[in-house]
C-alpha cells in the first residue's frame, strides 16, 4: 500500500470516528455555551417543541391536595377565571397557573433574590449573587419560611399555592420545558413557601432599598451640613404631599437655599465611604425610576357619581411582565380580580365587588448603617456594644456553578442588627425592616376580601414593609389614602440618613410609628386623593421623619392640577390622564428659559440662545412621539443642572460627576433667587454668573448637543419618538425576544414618565369604576403567556403603548362568561387515589 | 436507483418512530446497524446520512404544522447569537453526522471482520 492509500484508509476510520465522537459529546454534554445538542435539537421534543406547547390547558388537570374541583376559564385575553369552593383551593389552581405560564420567571426572580444565579450563568454571576446575599435577603426568607406555622390560613395558603406550582412541574414532559431552560440547559426546581419569601424579599428590595447616608457624608463634605441637609430634601421644596394639607395649589417653600460652606472638612470620615452607594445598583436610582401614580375621585366629583380609582405601578418593565392578571372567585368568601405576581398567592393590585385599591411606593427610610467594632476585622468573632463583646451570628455561604461544582465560599456575619458587612476600611451592619421577622404576606392575602374601605385599611394596618401609597375606594363612594409600614424611630428622633455608632444600643432603633400615626387621609374635601411617590406628608402639618431625597413632585401636581380642574370624572378621563402628555416640570422650567434670553440685550445673548428660546417657544410642553421641542428642552435643562451644581462635582473625577444631583424641585426654587451664590460656578474664579447667565450658557450648550446628536432642528431628527420609547427586555435581555425601541408618550416628570433608558414604567394601568356593578379596564406590556413564540406573549404591547385600555370582564360565575369571549378552560381534580 | 430510495424511506422511518418513541440518541445506533449490515456495498453512510436527515426534517415539519417553528429558530437563534436559518440547517445536519459517521465506521469494523 502506498502512502496516499494508507492516508486515505487512515482519514476513511479516523474521519468518521472524530466526527461521530464530537456529534455524540455534544450531543450528551454542554460544548461551550451550546446546550447538549442531542435534545436540544430533538424535532419533537427539543427546542421545537416550544413553538408547539399548547397555547392553554385543557381538559382536567390532577393536583395533589385539592379538596373540590375547580374549573378555570380563560377569557380572550387568556386572563383566567378561577372558580374553586374554598381560597386554598383558589390558591392551587394560580400557583399552576403562574408556573404553567411564567415557570422561568418563577425561578430566575428567586435564584436571584438566593443569589444563585451563578448556578445558571458560572462565575460571571458570583459578584451579584454575593451582593444579594450580603444583603441578606435569603437569610430573612429562610427565617421567615422556618417561622411560618403550616397550620395558620396564611401557612396554608403559601403551601396550597406551591401544590399548584409543583404539580404542574411534576406533570411536565420533555416538551413542556420553557424555552429558556433549553438555552441554559438547566431544568426547574420545585417550589416552596420559603420560595415565596424569597420573591417577597425580592420585590421589597426593589422598593425598600434606599439608603442616602452616603450620599448624605459626601454632600457635607461638600457643601456643609446646613447645605447638604437642604440638598437631600428631607423636607422637599414644593410641596404636594400624598396626603392632602387642603391647599388648592402647591405649597413651595421660598427659604433660600443655605450658601455652600467653602472648603467643610470630612465630617463622618473615612468610615462614609465605606457604604455602599447609594444608586450603586441600576435598579436603584431612585428619582428617574420611581414614577408609579394612583389616586382615586370621590363620587361628588365624578361624572357617574360613583368613587373612581386609578394606578399604574411602574416597575422594570420585562418579557413576560411582573404581573400575571386573574380572577379568584370563592363563594362567600373571595371575588377579587387584578393583578398577581408569578411567585406569590394573592391580588396585589385590583378589585372586588366592592372596594378597589392600588400602590405607589413611598420611598420610607427604613435602612439605617452602623459603624461596628469588632475584635478582628479579617477574621470576627465579636463585636462590641455598650462595653461588652458579643459573639457574632455567621453562616458559610457556598456557591455552586452550572455542573454543581464549588465555586466558591464565603462567611457572612450578623449582628442582633442584622448582616455585617466589611472591607479594609471598617464594619458595618444593617438594620432593614424588609429582613426583620414578621414581614408575612398575611395584610396583602387579607385586603382582597374587603367590603368596605374601613375593612380594607384594618387589613393593611398591619403591613409592615415595603412601606406603600395604599389609595382605596368602594362603592359607598367612600375614599381613602393609607401609607402602612414599620417606620422606624430613630434615637432622639434622628433622621436616617447618617451613619450611626454599632458600639452602642443607643443608637439601635427605639420602637416604630404606632399604626395611628401612620400617614392617612379618608374622604378629604377636596374630593381626591393622590399620590406619586411624592414626599409624604408636608413637613408644616407633621413634623416626623419618613425619608429623605423624595421624588420631586412633578407628577403629583399634574395630577392634581387634572383632578382640580375636572368635577365630573369619567372612567375615560381616568385613562386620558394616565397617559397624559403634560407636564408640570416644564411649566417650572420653561418660563425661566425664555424670560432669560428676553430680558436680556441681544448682542449679550447670541444667536444661539435666542434660536433655542424661539424653538421652545413654539413648544406647548406636551411630551408627544411626533413632537420636535421635547429633546432640546430635555438637553437645556441637562445642562443648567450641570452648571448649576459645580459645587457638588466629585474632586479629581474627569467624568464630571456629581456626589448628587439635588431633585429639580430644588433647582426650580432656586430659579427665584437670581442672586443665589449656588449661581456662580466655582470653576471660574474671575467671574460671578448670576442665573440668567447659567440659563443662557445652558441654552446655548443644549442647543449645540442636540444639533450634535440629532442634526439641525428642521431634518425630522429631533422627533420626541425617536427619544421617548420603551425598551422592553426579555428576563435574560435576549434582543430576539424583547420589544424595542417602542413609541410612547410622555417624558420625565410626566404621568407616564419612563426611566431613560425605556426600562421602567407603568407595569400595569388600571381604571376602576365603582358603581352599583363594578366596572374596570386594564393592561400591562406583554402578555398572560411567558412562552415568546404565544400569541399572549406580547399581545397588549400596542394598546399600552398608544395608551388604551381593555375592559376587564368579571364574571359571577363561569356561565357568565360569553361564550364568544372565552378562548379555553380546564378543571382541576386532586389526584386520584 | 429504486432500490436505494425504498431503502432511505424504509431507513428514515424506522429513525423517525425512534427518535419520537426513544429519543435522539437512536440514530446514530441505527446508522451504525445500517452500515454494519451493508458492510461497505453501496454508499451505506451515505444513504443513513440521508435517511436520519429526511427523518428529523419530516418530525419538525410536523412540529411546524403546531406551532410558528420559523419564528422560534428566529428568536432562539438570536439568542444564541445566530441567524434562525442555522438552528434549522443543525436539524438537517446533526442527524446526518450521527447516523453517516456510525454508518461509515460500522461498516469498516463490519469488512474487518469479513
Amino acid at each position: 500500500m502506498n502512502g496516499k492509500a494508507r492516508l486515505v484508509s487512515i482519514l476513511q476510520v479516523v474521519l468518521p470516528a472524530l466526527l461521530l465522537g464530537v456529534a455524540l459529546y455534544g450531543g450528551f454534554r454542554s460544548l461551550g455555551p451550546l446546550p447538549p445538542l442531542g435534545t436540544f435539537l430533538h424535532p419533537t421534543a427539543g427546542i421545537w417543541a416550544v413553538a408547539a406547547q399548547r397555547e392553554l390547558p385543557g381538559g382536567t388537570v390532577r393536583i395533589p391536595g385539592v379538596t373540590d374541583s375547580v374549573t378555570v376559564v380563560f377569557d380572550n385575553r387568556a386572563v383566567p377565571h378561577i372558580f374553586a369552593r374554598n381560597v386554598e383551593d383558589a390558591y392551587r389552581a394560580l400557583g399552576y397557573l403562574h408556573a404553567r405560564f411564567r415557570l422561568f420567571q418563577l425561578e430566575l426572580t428567586t435564584r436571584a433574590a438566593a443569589g444563585r444565579l451563578a448556578e445558571w450563568f458560572g462565575k460571571s454571576a458570583l459578584a451579584c449573587d454575593s451582593e444579594q446575599r450580603a444583603l441578606g435577603l435569603a437569610w430573612s426568607a429562610r427565617r421567615d419560611a422556618a417561622a411560618l406555622d403550616s397550620t395558620s390560613e396564611e401557612g396554608r395558603q403559601l403551601i396550597a399555592y406551591a401544590d399548584g406550582v409543583n404539580a404542574w412541574i411534576d406533570a411536565m414532559g420533555p416538551a413542556d420545558l420553557p424555552l429558556e431552560y433549553r438555552l441554559l440547559n438547566a431544568k426547574p426546581e420545585r417550589w416552596n413557601p420559603y420560595r415565596t419569601f424569597l420573591f417577597s424579599k425580592r420585590m421589597s428590595y426593589t422598593l425598600a432599598y434606599s439608603h442616602p447616608d452616603r450620599t448624605y457624608a459626601r454632600l457635607v463634605e461638600r457643601v456643609g451640613r446646613a447645605a447638604a441637609d437642604a440638598l437631600i430634601g428631607e423636607a422637599a421644596r414644593i410641596h404636594e404631599p400624598v396626603i392632602p394639607t387642603g391647599r388648592d395649589s402647591p405649597r413651595v417653600d421660598l427659604r433660600p437655599l443655605p450658601a455652600p460652606a467653602p472648603a467643610p472638612a470630612p465630617v463622618l470620615g473615612d468610615a462614609a465611604t465605606t457604604l455602599p452607594r447609594d444608586g450603586a445598583l441600576p435598579s436603584h436610582r431612585r428619582t428617574d425610576r420611581e414614577a408609579s401614580n394612583n389616586w382615586a375621585v370621590a363620587p361628588q366629583r365624578t361624572a357617574n357619581g360613583y368613587a373612581l380609582l386609578a394606578g399604574d405601578p411602574h416597575l422594570d418593565l420585562t418579557l413576560p411582565s411582573v404581573w400575571y392578571e386573574a380572577h379568584l372567585v370563592v363563594p362567600e368568601a373571595l371575588d377579587v380580580y387584578g393583578v398577581t405576581f408569578p411567585g406569590a398567592p394573592g391580588v396585589l393590585i385590583g378589585f372586588n365587588r366592592d372596594v378597589a385599591w392600588s400602590f405607589t411606593n413611598t420611598g420610607a427610610d427604613v435602612l439605617d448603617y452602623y459603624a461596628e467594632t469588632l475584635d478582628n476585622l479579617d477574621r470576627p468573632t465579636q463585636y462590641e456594644l455598650d462595653g461588652v463583646w458579643i459573639p457574632l451570628k455567621r453562616e458559610i455561604e457556598e456557591y455552586f456553578g452550572p455542573h454543581g461544582k464549588l465555586l466558591a465560599t464565603d462567611t457572612l456575619y450578623y449582628t442582633h442588627r442584622g448582616p455585617l458587612r466589611r472591607d479594609s476600611l471598617g464594619a458595618r451592619s444593617v438594620r432593614w425592616t424588609v429582613l426583620d421577622q414578621e414581614v408575612g404576606l398575611r395584610p396583602f392575602l387579607d385586603m382582597i376580601d374587603a367590603r368596605s374601605v374601613g375593612d380594607w385599611l384594618g387589613a393593611m394596618e398591619f403591613h409592615l414593609a415595603p412601606i406603600q401609597n395604599g389609595v382605596v375606594a368602594d362603592r359607598s363612594g367612600e375614599i381613602a389614602m393609607f401609607l402602612p409600614g414599620a417606620y422606624p424611630i430613630r434615637p432622639g428622633g434622628r433622621a436616617g440618613f447618617t451613619l450611626f455608632d454599632g458600639s452602642t444600643s443607643s443608637s439601635d432603633w427605639q420602637g416604630f410609628l404606632p399604626v395611628s400615626r401612620y400617614p392617612l387621609s379618608r374622604n378629604p374635601e377636596q374630593g381626591f386623593l393622590v399620590s406619586a411617590n411624592q414626599q409624604p406628608v408636608d413637613p408644616a402639618t407633621d413634623s416626623t421623619y419618613f425619608g429623605a431625597r423624595w421624588p420631586a413632585p412633578w407628577r403629583a401636581m399634574r395630577i392634581n392640577q387634572l383632578l382640580r380642574a375636572d368635577s365630573a370624572v369619567t372612567p375615560d378621563a381616568m385613562r386620558r390622564y394616565q397617559v397624559d402628555p403634560g407636564s408640570a416640570r416644564v411649566e417650572q422650567f420653561l418660563p425661566a428659559m425664555l424670560s432669560a434670553v428676553e430680558s436680556a440685550s441681544p448682542a449679550l445673548v447670541g444667536s444661539e440662545a435666542i434660536e433655542a428660546a424661539r424653538l421652545l417657544g413654539e413648544w406647548d410642553g406636551q411630551y408627544v412621539p411626533d413632537n420636535e421641542r421635547a429633546v432640546l428642552f430635555e438637553l437645556v435643562l441637562g445642562a443648567l443642572k450641570d452648571a448649576t451644581w459645580d459645587e457638588l462635582l466629585v474632586p479629581g473625577d474627569t467624568l464630571g460627576r456629581r456626589v448628587m444631583t439635588p431633585g429639580e424641585d430644588v433647582l426650580a426654587v432656586l430659579l427665584g433667587d437670581p442672586t443665589s451664590v449656588w449661581w456662580d460656578d466655582r470653576r471660574t474664579a474671575e467671574t460671578v454668573e448670576s442665573r440668567d447667565a447659567v440659563i443662557v450658557a445652558s441654552l446655548i450648550a443644549g442647543y449645540r448637543e442636540a444639533i450634535e446628536r440629532y442634526g439641525e432642528p428642521a431634518d425630522g431628527g429631533w422627533r420626541w419618538g425617536r427619544v421617548g420609547t420603551a425598551n422592553i427586555y426579555h428576563l435574560l435581555r435576549f434582543s430576539s425576544l424583547s420589544a424595542l425601541d417602542l413609541p410612547v408618550r410622555g417624558g420625565r416628570g410626566t404621568i407616564p414618565q419612563m426611566s431613560e433608558r425605556g426600562t421602567h414604567g407603568p407595569s400595569w394601568r388600571m381604571v376602576v369604576e365603582l358603581g352599583p356593578e363594578v366596572r374596570a379596564w386594564g393592561v400591562y406590556p406583554g402578555g398572560q403567556s411567558g412562552n415568546p413564540t404565544s400569541r399572549w406573549y406580547k399581545d397588549r404591547l400596542q394598546l399600552w403603548a398608544d395608551g388604551g385600555l381593555d375592559p376587564l370582564p368579571f364574571p359571577r360565575t363561569a356561565a357568565e362568561l360569553a361564550r364568544e369571549t372565552t378562548a379555553g378552560s380546564f378543571t382541576i381534580r386532586s389526584v386520584r387515589p | 436507483m429504486k432500490r436505494q430510495w425504498l431503502e432511505i424511506g424504509v431507513l428514515s422511518l424506522v429513525t423517525l418512530i425512534a427518535t419520537v418513541w426513544l429519543g435522539w440518541w437512536t440514530v446514530p445506533l441505527i446508522g451504525a446497524g445500517w452500515g454494519f449490515s451493508r458492510q461497505g456495498e453501496g454508499f451505506p453512510a451515505l444513504t443513513a446520512a440521508v435517511s436520519a436527515s429526511l427523518a428529523w426534517v419530516l418530525l419538525l415539519g410536523v412540529t411546524a404544522l403546531r406551532g410558528p417553528v420559523g419564528s422560534l429558530a428566529d428568536m432562539a437563534g438570536g439568542a444564541m447569537g445566530v441567524p434562525g436559518a442555522v438552528l434549522v440547517t443543525a436539524v438537517l445536519v446533526y442527524p446526518a453526522i450521527l447516523a453517516g459517521a456510525a454508518a461509515a465506521l460500522a461498516g469498516l469494523v463490519a469488512r474487518t471482520q469479513a
